[in-house]
Formats: structure tokens, C-alpha cells, sequence
């Protein structure tokens, strides 16, 4: 995870395209994120709204999937 | 999930390449000089995609507080750049203008201080035009972001690292939290005297 931080935005790209399981995206201001399972931890692409371009590309942990909860629908039936 | 990173991403990371490219062409010196002789246009955020998600998940009531709470932000902000900011002139457009923004299509984009369209206003000079954010600003010492405000090219681009450009919130201790006009006095001033250091 520490290595992931040193990359540059092309290299983490790289990873994520290669390695990255999409998880689920959410909004945060006028941000709209999407969150990618790498190998063994959680990363997320974050780009502005409005504008088809990726801004950073940083790794995280488990408390961010609280964020991502109002944005998931269950579909269970019984 | 392959498709739906390639649509996003593929088409977009030629933008950030080029664009990154273009940021590194100008120096610090030739940046700090367009942006005193051009124009700062500052994105004002409109959460409309979060506010249209708690609308159809039926949260009306929490939709409007969003509203709410976000139009006194973006008065806030525009009260401390009319009432702190003199570095060079602002203009203020919504968040879902970017693309028009980045597209230098300034036709009927710029809002007044009745946050309405006003097609009378707009910018002198097309070449020296620099965004700012307020809002998550993304640290690449740290590799994380953090709140505060930061000042990007005209393609949305962050500019060389050794300018001061990025003025931190502080978010997370209290004591040294910083407002929205302690952030842009702040910003001011170190662009002021960055600008005369070289000139």
C-alpha cells in the first residue's frame, strides 16, 4: 500500500485497469468516485463532475465503505 | 466491470497526459505572471448529482438541507474572494459548467452575485485562465486528499509543485481550522508575494 502512494497517477492507472475489481462509485461534493478492489486493498478514482478527466487516483481503507452504503440497493427476496 | 472503467477512464486519460503536459510547459515565473494578468474563475459546487440521488431514494427533506447548506457555502465563498481576494479579477461559474469551462466556451457560464446566469458577464483575455476549487484538494507529497483550495491550469490541471497554489483547510484540528476567508486571504497573499519574488 505504501508502494501504491509512490506511483504516479499513470502507473496507479495502469495497476487499477490491470488488477482493479470495480466495487461501486458514489458521489462526494462535485466529485464522483469509484471505488476498485487492487490485490489486497481498496483504492479510489476520483474525477470531477462535469468533467470526463481523472484527478487523482488515491488507495483507502475499509471506513470509506460506509460511504458507498447509501449508494448500493438491496434486492433481497424472500 | 472492465467496460465500465474502460469507458471512463480510456477516454479521459489522453485529456490528463496532454493537459499535464501543457501545465509543465509554462514555469512557476511565466504561470504567476499569466495568472496576475489573466483571470481566476472559481467553481462553485452544486451537488445536483447527490442532491438528484436522495431525491429519487424519496429523501426530499434531506435533499433540500443539501441545497441549502451548499448555497450558503458557495455565498460564503464568493462573499470572502469579493471582500479579501485582489491578486488578479474572479469569476464564478457552477460545478456542471466544467466542461464548457475547459472547452473555453464562456457563452451564458459566469454567475452574478444573485447566483443567476448573467450573459454580460465574461472574460477579457482567453489565454491566461486559471480555475480554483474549494472544496477536496489532492496532496501528491501525500498521496491522499485533504480540504482547502487549490488553484488548477485552464484544463483543470494541477501547476508546478513549487507554487503556492494549495491552501489547506485543516479540517481535522479544530484550533487551526481554517474558513473560508482565513483560506483565501491566505491564498492571496501567497500569490502576491510569490509574484514578487519574481517581478
Amino acid at each position: 500500500m505504501a508502494k501504491f502512494s509512490k506511483l504516479s497517477t499513470s502507473e496507479k492507472y495502469k495497476l487499477v485497469k490491470n488488477k482493479g475489481h470495480y466495487v461501486a462509485s458514489r458521489y462526494h461534493g462535485s466529485f464522483h468516485i469509484h471505488l476498485y478492489r487492487v490485490e489486497d486493498f481498496l483504492t479510489e478514482v476520483w474525477t470531477r463532475v462535469g468533467l470526463n478527466q481523472i484527478c487523482w487516483i488515491e488507495e483507502t481503507d475499509h471506513k470509506v465503505l460506509d460511504s458507498y452504503a447509501d449508494h448500493v440497493k438491496l434486492n433481497i427476496s424472500f | 466491470m472492465k467496460t465500465h472503467f474502460t469507458n471512463l477512464i480510456v477516454s479521459v486519460l489522453l485529456l490528463i497526459f496532454s493537459g499535464t503536459s501543457y501545465a509543465q510547459i509554462k514555469s512557476p515565473a511565466e504561470h504567476i505572471k499569466a495568472m496576475k494578468n489573466g483571470t481566476l474563475l472559481v467553481r462553485l459546487h452544486t451537488k445536483e448529482n447527490s442532491i438528484l440521488m436522495m431525491e429519487v431514494q424519496g429523501q426530499q427533506e434531506r435533499a433540500d438541507k443539501t441545497f441549502k447548506k451548499q448555497l450558503e457555502k458557495n455565498k460564503a465563498i464568493m462573499t470572502s474572494f469579493k471582500n479579501t481576494f485582489d491578486f488578479a479579477p474572479v469569476l464564478y461559474f457552477f460545478s456542471y459548467d466544467s466542461e464548457k469551462v475547459k472547452n473555453k466556451n464562456f457563452n451564458e457560464v459566469f454567475i452574478n452575485e444573485d447566483f443567476k446566469i448573467d450573459p454580460n458577464l465574461n472574460v477579457k483575455d482567453t489565454s491566461n485562465i486559471y480555475i480554483i476549487d474549494v472544496g477536496e484538494v489532492y496532496f501528491r507529497r501525500f498521496g491522499s486528499h485533504m480540504k482547502g483550495i487549490v488553484i488548477l491550469d485552464d484544463q483543470f490541471n494541477p501547476l508546478p509543485d513549487e507554487m503556492p497554489v494549495i491552501v489547506r483547510k485543516r479540517d481535522a484540528i479544530a484550533l487551526f481550522r481554517r474558513s473560508y476567508p482565513d483560506m483565501i486571504v491566505e491564498l492571496n497573499q501567497n500569490l502576491t508575494e510569490f509574484y514578487n519574488e519574481y517581478y
